[in-house]
């Protein structure tokens, strides 16, 4: 045993930009927000691509911590995370999506979502930004994806890093 | 003066009304039972009746309630004229007094619900001045009494009242149902907290000794530096000094931090207790109704019944006693419909003509068996089996090789009912099942025994509370599951059993009874844990249609661990019901027995799975068990074997002293009073030994006073436990704690190095 265990490697946080974000939008829905507005959007990488979801849907962002396996339970749950002291069911966008299967990055994070009756959260591999976004400018999603896929989509918009697909959470969660 | 606001005391007083009403119909119950036959009896039943009903008349008058005042009043009248004369006692009289005692509740129980409608009792009235005239003018024949008014004879009743002090007066206040369940969630969270900081505790020990290590270090190497007075050895010394001071500051916080811990652990379970109880009632609660309804369901079947209660003071969660009612009517008016004969049935087959029936209640550990037992003639399996038939349960071939326990569990099945017609309280075919199906939802289940021409007894089993759930944790493939403890029946070690390649499940027989056996970790699809050592451990589970066992790798420690239910993506599926958090934060899910059950007795078609593996040999730890008790030692080491520990034990202190220098031990368990050496003397002389000091000890006893647990820390112990039921699995959890797991993990665990002598660093 060494003397003096190495410290695991101080955890990638979460962009204080993105937490002080999620808390501006938390504040922001008190007072409704005017028609035609921009809304911010958070990006999150699952692979090489990069999706999004309104702010307005997330209730916090964390690292993935010991995440609890349970046998049996449907392709698209991938375990159960205590988040202070809450059970939160974690999902895993990988398989909902249908993208090739492998083991969540190691340095993944939990997306803990809101308005959903039971804690849930989607486990993503890591974030991009925050991105503000005119609904006007969101486009379906390409006829070339599968209906499957589609349907888990509420459009896709251009950012920076590429084409971001806006996922229906609520669709996404009951897959 | 201003008028007082009677709105606020409409509470209390239908609390008390309830009360009273309550005792009024145990009186009048026993009046009419000991009819004619103990004056003495009678009069001081009589006497109390006149209590109850004066008190409930006062207080309903000063609330302007004057319809139950009045009925009140009426009762009062009648029963100053039956002391005189009991002949007016009448079954007429006495189903009149019942009538008048179901007006009041009711009108009590609608004003509970802020229902103010009056009650009508015009008829009843009439009757009760009918009855009342003939008697009036009966006792004016005797010399003294001129003709009395009902009026003039209910002024004699204070008398009655100011002799007898009230029994049993409490002073209490009533809390909304949610401030207490606030402080039910909060008692178990203060648990884990606690546990929590007896985990800090180990570390902070570890720490310490790495830290003494690190002085030894210094030390040597002042010395080695020798008396040279060079810049570099003085540092070295004053680095030593320091070092050396710092170290018996922390030896000193650890002690201090230790009694902190013992102190905060029994504070927390003394609070967790009394939590507990604030949300307990006694079941008298429940079982006061059953001497009335019992005795009206006795004349609708033309049955004659002796109702025994038993356990009534005996307390349970609140949530439970609220949900047996109802079961428990269904199990009594089974009792009274099928399982007592008729009278003439009865002295035809030999019995008295007054069946017994038993209501009982006890507490065992942290359960409470609550019984209904009739000496009537018992399931008729034959009815049982045409019964199943019919309602499509089995075939009559298919009962052929059936236990007369597997028969009698048919009246669980939805449908079902022996009693080919229906009467219009019971034998409509519900009842059981819905008995069942309460009992299990609280966590509980139901054990039906009968013997032909004997009688019939229902014991529901149920935990006394509702707050935590019990369960027993399990590891399979290196996972920790939950099983709830209520289900398992046994946990014993078999001797290996390779499990047939294809399938999840095989049959065994386990204690002389065939049940399906299979591996968690195979029916969860989980890959199969290497075998270890020569043994296998299978906790036998009991589900609601049936045993099976169940091999795991590992049975940990039982623990109380707060329920959450699966829901959201995972609510379709059924192998877990639900998943708590254990004191480390990790999630553990909670088996559901049933399902699990289906999959084992279903047995399909599995692809082959991987070979199993090969054997590792692992060094288990060693744990000493002195205890005079046979049955105690032996429970003690039953348990430590089937978590993977290897035991052996001793029968008094000086055995175990000697069995200590014979062979290397991980740990000593030891009891207080034996003979030659006690524990305590035990405990003080490994402590003062140079090669058993490091040696963990830990005490269990009956012995609960603080004395004796300061005692037991006084002398070197590092923990305490109970032998109490309840705190008997606390031991493995503390076992776990000091020396980790039992070897049927793969690795075994390390124990903690009490001193830098023992282990070496590298």
């Amino acid at each position: 045993m060494a003397e003096d265990e190495a410290q695991p490697p101080a955890p990638e946080s979460v962009p204080d930009e993105v937490l002080e974000a999620i808390e501006r939008q938390e504040e922001a829905d008190a007072t409704p927000a005017p028609p035609r507005e921009r809304l911010a959007y958070l990006g999150f990488y699952v692979g090489q691509e990069v999706y999004g979801l309104p702010l307005g849907q997330l209730r916090e962002v964390a690292r993935l911590t010991r995440l609890r396996h349970i046998p049996g339970a449907p392709a698209g749950v991938a375990g159960l995370v205590n988040l202070r002291g809450e059970i939160v069911c974690a999902l895993d966008v990988r398989a909902i999506l249908g993208l090739s299967a492998q083991a969540p990055a190691d340095a993944a994070f939990l997306v803990a979502l809101r308005d959903f009756d039971d804690p849930v959260g989607l486990i993503v591999d890591s974030i991009a930004d925050i991105y503000s976004i005119d609904p006007e400018e969101i486009e379906p999603t390409p006829t070339t994806w599968s209906p499957e896929r589609r349907a888990c989509f509420v459009g896709t918009i251009r950012v920076p890093v590429g084409t971001m697909g806006l996922l229906d959470v609520h669709r996404v969660v009951r897959t | 003066m201003s008028p007082l606001d009677t709105s606020a005391f409409i509470g209390k007083f239908v609390d008390e009304a309830r009360d009273r009403l309550k005792g009024l119909s145990a009186e009048v119950l026993g009046l009419e039972q000991a009819a004619g036959t103990d004056k003495a009896v009678a009069d001081t039943a009589i006497g109390e009746v006149l209590r109850q009903a004066h008190s409930l008349k006062g207080s309903a008058l000063m609330l302007g309630l004057t319809d139950i005042s009045h009925l009140a009043h009426q009762l009062e009248d009648l029963f100053v004229v039956a002391k005189r004369d009991p002949r007016l006692l009448d079954s007429r009289a006495f189903d009149l007094v019942f009538g008048a005692l179901d007006l009041l509740s009711d009108r009590i129980e609608r004003l509970g619900r802020g229902d103010a409608t009056p009650i009508d009792a015009a008829d009843l009235y009439r009757e009760m001045a009918a009855l009342l005239v003939p008697a009036e003018a009966a006792a004016g024949e005797l010399p003294a009494a001129a003709p009395a008014a009902p009026g003039r004879a209910a002024r004699e009743t204070p008398e009655v009242v100011s002799t007898r002090p009230l029994p049993g007066l409490r002073h209490s206040l009533r809390v909304p149902m949610e401030k207490l369940e606030g402080l039910t969630n909060l008692a178990p969270e203060l648990v884990l907290q606690s546990l929590k900081a007896s985990e800090r505790h180990i570390e902070l020990r570890r720490l310490e000794t790495r830290l003494s290590r690190l002085r030894d270090r210094v030390r040597e190497a002042r010395l080695a530096s020798g008396d040279s007075t060079s810049g570099h050895a003085a540092d070295l010394r004053e680095y030593a000094d320091s070092l050396d001071a710092i170290c018996r500051r922390m030896r000193a916080f650890l002690v201090d931090f230790s009694d902190d811990r013992v102190r905060l652990n029994l504070i927390t379970e003394e609070l967790r207790q009394n939590v507990i109880e604030l949300t307990m009632l006694p079941l008298s609660t429940v079982f006061d109704a059953f001497p009335r309804s019992v005795r009206d369901l006795a004349r609708t079947f033309d049955k004659e019944v002796d109702l025994t209660i038993r356990g009534r003071e005996t307390e349970l969660d609140k949530r439970i006693i609220e949900q047996i009612a109802e079961p428990l009517v269904h199990m009594i008016r089974n009792a009274l419909d099928h399982g007592l004969e008729t009278p003439a049935e009865r002295i035809e087959s030999g019995k008295p003509a007054t069946g017994q029936l038993l209501l009982s209640a006890e507490q065992q550990g942290n359960r409470i068996l609550v019984a209904v037992r009739d000496d009537g003639r018992g399931i008729d399996a034959g009815a049982l089996r045409e019964a199943a038939v019919r309602c499509g349960i089995a075939s009559a071939a298919e009962m052929e090789g059936w236990t007369p326990q597997q028969l009698v569990e048919i009246i669980f099945q939805p449908g079902v009912s022996t009693r080919s017609s229906a009467t219009d309280i019971s034998g409509r075919g519900v009842g059981m099942d819905i008995v069942k199906s309460v009992v299990v939802r609280l966590g509980g289940t139901v054990r039906v025994q009968s013997e032909p021409g004997r009688g019939t007894t229902v014991v529901l089993d149920l935990p006394l509370s509702l707050a935590l759930l019990r369960v027993v944790l399990v590891e399979a493939s290196d996972e920790i599951f939950a099983l709830p403890t209520a289900s398992v029946r046994r946990i014993l070690r078999i001797a290996p059993i390779e499990l047939p390649r294809h399938q999840h499940a095989t049959s065994a027989e386990i204690g002389g009874e065939s049940m399906p056996l299979m591996a968690l970790s195979a029916l969860l699809q989980l890959p199969p844990a290497a075998i270890v050592e020569s043994h296998q451990t299978v906790l036998v589970a009991e589900a609601g249609d049936g045993r099976f066992g169940l091999i795991v790798d590992a049975v940990h420690e039982e623990q109380e661990l707060v329920f959450k239910e699966l829901r959201g993506p995972l609510r379709s599926q059924r192998t877990f019901a639900g998943a708590a958090l254990l004191g480390n934060g990790d999630i553990v899910p909670i088996l559901e027995v049933q399902a699990l059950f289906e999959l084992a007795a279903q047995s399909p078609a599995e692809p082959a799975v991987a070979a199993i593996g090969p054997r590792v040999a692992v060094r288990r730890c060693k744990v000493l068990l002195a205890d005079d008790s046979l049955v105690a030692g032996e429970l003690q080491k039953n348990i430590l074997l089937a978590a993977g520990y290897e035991t052996d034990l001793a029968h008094d202190g000086a055995e175990a002293f000697e069995l200590l220098h014979q062979k290397e031990w991980d740990l000593l368990i030891t009891d207080v009073d034996m003979p030659h050496l006690n524990g305590f003397e035990l405990t003080a002389r490994v402590r003062a030994d140079e090669r058993l000091r490091d040696i963990p000890v830990i005490i269990v006893t009956g012995r609960d006073s603080i004395d004796d647990r300061r005692r037991g820390f006084e002398v070197g112990a590092d923990a305490y436990v109970l032998k109490r039921e309840f705190d008997q699995i606390q031991l493995l959890d503390t076992v776990r704690q000091l020396i980790g797991r039992g070897a049927a993990s793969n690795a075994a665990v390390p124990r903690l190095p009490r001193s830098a002598g023992q282990t070496t660093h590298d």
